[in-house]
């Protein structure tokens, strides 16, 4: 956390952590000693412990780093996955996603997709389904849930019931949407299964991994796309796709070796990563950084050591929401049972629908505090771990007054 | 031959009719009056005969003008006026030869002709007992256009689609798929010597001909072939394929599963039938994926 900035905004980058900053210098200073040299091959593929006597320093910060393959099952420990299920790792989470909605477009025949999708993966799918020639059919819920309409439970009925009467047979859902609603998926797809077969489940879980219980060992997704770089805090962006399912799991490897050697999936962190795993070696592969793997098993690892505690974390947002209340703010009124670690406020007295949210990002970063502005009004504010609000109380407060 | 005999009659009737006014003008010359007109009012009653037998004889071919705008409309379509021409002319040649032998063997032919012409009437093409069907079978997979093919596949032996054409179409498949040119799902309908009631999958060549279509990502559903109910029978056997709304073909196979005949159907009713038929098999199916997750 910087001295003179409260960041309320993780929904977007989390900041790094100080043992992760660490390992990120640790890090730089060895790129910059060893190059491309064997010396850095052997640590990235066997961890800190290749790494010669005169590197002790640097051993000692980078010392969770153990390789790709303990990267991956300490993710999947944070994901709550099963031990046999699989990861892939990729430099952007996107190109994971237009991997995922590919099978998922290819295998079914009408996709129940929501207005809670973030834009670009929506374009994908849209892409997707195009080509693959399957149909979309969106349920409409956000507005009905940004107004406290709908509740966990009428979520979970109004998506069932969509996706019976359309006749869909596939999935695509964020777990926890950019404005912070977290869908209820495990109950949406066991309602949907009591009734109805379903192909395949996408589920975007860019907001979720280390924000709210994934538990993926229940098996109620097919593949789930995440990153290291909001909630997990590891600052740079590493794609990680969790997928394990007996059902789909040959479904998912063959199509991802299939794709990556003709190139239609094309992400050279994925390759290099599946290279290291394999203890495989392409003499002309592309070259490729990767920090990403490294400052993502250091957060990882540090999440899995601390991990969060989610009561008190939403102790705080209430209590910020109650500062923001009494400054003449409203809170949304999403039910309490939709909610995550991430608050949408707007301000009471004024209209805020012409003031572009650029300015009105500028207006908190002034008073020192760093959030995400919508254009219909509403503020975004979501927590890193650590508690600072009883220090820069009176910061928000003037915050929230100033505008 | 009718037309011949008409022909014949015709002649005859002219050649009374000029020996009638001959006889007239003779007599009239002759000056017997008497006679004279006896002759005349047997030539009008023959000529009032001749005038009605004509007309009866108009009225009795209602069908030539059906038949000459059959020939206007098939000459709307070059290459089919060109194969008819060519047909005719040979019939004309047959109807030539008088042999009754020939005729007779001649006649038999045609009959096998027509019904084969009648069945292509009906936009269906049949292939006995051969695997040449599996050249058209790529060739409409490929068809520009076609967005999805169903398929339903009795499988009575562990070798079906094993053998080099079988591999071979199923290769065309996964490419296809790969290539999203078409979408793909198959119903594997399994005889119960191949998928015994305690297995949870079927017999290991069926089970690994399926896996690799199912991680191509082609949605697979898989029946027994006992849990088809009394009203659902017409259902047994039952090994075709649905390519989009263009046709419908239907395999035969011997137990070792060798063809004894593919037949293509065009029709739109048949592919309706073929659809209907789909849905009620997909009703038993149990997809492959929810087959493999029930087995860890």
């Amino acid at each position: 956390m910087s001295r003179d900035l409260l960041y309320l905004d993780t929904a977007r980058l989390g900041l790094l952590s100080e043992r992760t900053r660490s390992a990120a210098n640790a890090l730089n200073r060895l790129n910059s000693d060893t190059g491309c040299s064997l010396y850095f091959s052997d640590f990235l593929r066997y961890g800190s412990d290749a790494l010669p006597s005169s590197f002790d320093e640097e051993r000692s910060r980078l010392s969770t780093w153990q390789g790709v393959k303990h990267l991956k099952g300490k993710l999947k420990d944070l994901a709550g996955a099963n031990k046999k299920s699989e990861v892939l790792l990729a430099s952007r989470s996107a190109v994971l996603m237009r991997f995922a909605l590919r099978i998922l477009c290819r295998f079914c025949r009408k996709i129940l997709t929501t207005d809670l999708s973030w834009p670009s993966y929506e374009k994908i799918v849209v892409q997707e389904r195009r080509h693959a020639k399957c149909d979309l059919s969106k349920a409409s819920i956000r507005e009905e849930v940004l107004s406290g309409s709908l509740d966990k439970n009428a979520v979970v009925h109004r998506l069932t019931e969509h996706y019976i009467s359309q006749g869909c047979d596939g999935i695509f859902l964020p777990v926890v949407d950019n404005r912070g609603i977290v869908l209820p998926v495990r109950e949406i797809v066991a309602a949907i299964r009591r009734r109805a077969e379903i192909r395949f489940v996408v589920l975007d879980g860019a907001q979720a991994l280390n924000h709210v219980p994934l538990n993926l060992a229940a098996g109620y997704c097919d593949i789930l796309i995440s990153g290291c770089h909001k909630w997990v805090r590891s600052s740079t962006p590493l794609g990680v796709a969790f997928f394990g399912m007996p059902g789909s799991v040959d479904l998912i490897q063959s199509s991802a070796r299939r794709w990556m050697s003709s190139g239609e999936v094309d992400d050279p962190l994925l390759a290099f990563t599946e290279e290291l795993e394999s203890d495989s070696q392409n003499a002309y592969g592309e070259t490729v950084s990767t920090t990403p793997l490294i400052l993502a098993n250091s957060a990882v690892s540090e999440a899995l050591i601390s991990p969060k505690h989610p009561a008190t974390e939403r102790t705080i947002l209430d209590s910020i929401s109650a500062l923001a209340v009494e400054s003449g703010w409203l809170e949304s009124p999403v039910s309490a049972s939709l909610r995550g670690l991430i608050q949408l406020l707007r301000r009471e007295k004024y209209c805020l629908h012409t003031i572009h949210p650029a300015s009105l990002k500028r207006i908190f970063l002034d008073k020192g505090v760093a959030l995400t502005a919508y254009p219909d009004g509403y503020i975004r504010i979501s927590l890193p771990s650590e508690q600072y609000f009883e220090h820069h109380r009176q910061w928000l407060k003037s915050a929230f007054l100033a505008v | 031959m009718s037309r011949g005999l008409s022909r014949i009659q015709n002649k005859e009737a002219i050649t009374l009719v000029a020996l009638l006014s001959a006889l007239t003008l003779a007599f009239w010359i002759s000056g017997t009056t008497s006679a004279l007109l006896g002759l005349l009012c047997l030539l009008v009653c023959v000529l009032i005969g001749l005038g009605y037998k004509t007309l009866q004889s108009v009225l009795d071919r209602p069908k030539e003008p059906e038949l000459l705008q059959l020939l206007i409309d098939l000459a709307a379509d070059k290459k089919l006026a060109s194969t008819f021409q060519a047909q005719a002319q040979s019939l004309l040649r047959i109807s030539e030869q008088q042999d009754p032998l020939f005729r007779r063997l001649a006649e038999s032919k045609l009959r096998t002709l027509s019904e084969d012409f009648r069945i292509l009437g009906e936009s269906t093409i049949d292939f006995c007992s051969t695997e040449s069907w599996r050249v058209v079978y790529e060739e409409l997979l490929k068809t520009p256009g076609l967005q999805t093919y169903r398929s339903v596949s009795y499988i009575q032996s562990p070798d079906y689609w094993q053998d080099g054409p079988g591999r071979m179409s199923t290769e065309l498949n996964l490419e296809l798929h790969d290539k999203q040119a078409i979408s793909i799902e198959r119903i594997a309908v399994i005889a119960d010597n191949l998928w015994r009631p305690e297995e949870l999958l079927p017999d290991d060549s069926i089970t690994s001909w399926l896996g690799e279509q199912h991680a191509h990502g082609i949605y697979i559903k898989l029946l027994r072939e006992s849990t088809l109910s009394e009203q659902d029978q017409d259902l047994r056997m039952l090994d075709m394929g649905i390519y989009g709304q263009k046709a419908v073909g239907e395999l035969l196979a011997d137990p070792a599963s060798n063809t004894i005949r593919y037949t293509l159907y065009f029709a739109f009713e048949k592919i309706q039938l073929a659809e209907a038929k789909w849905q009620r098999l997909k009703a038993y199916g149990e997809s492959f994926r929810s087959l493999l997750d029930r087995q860890h």
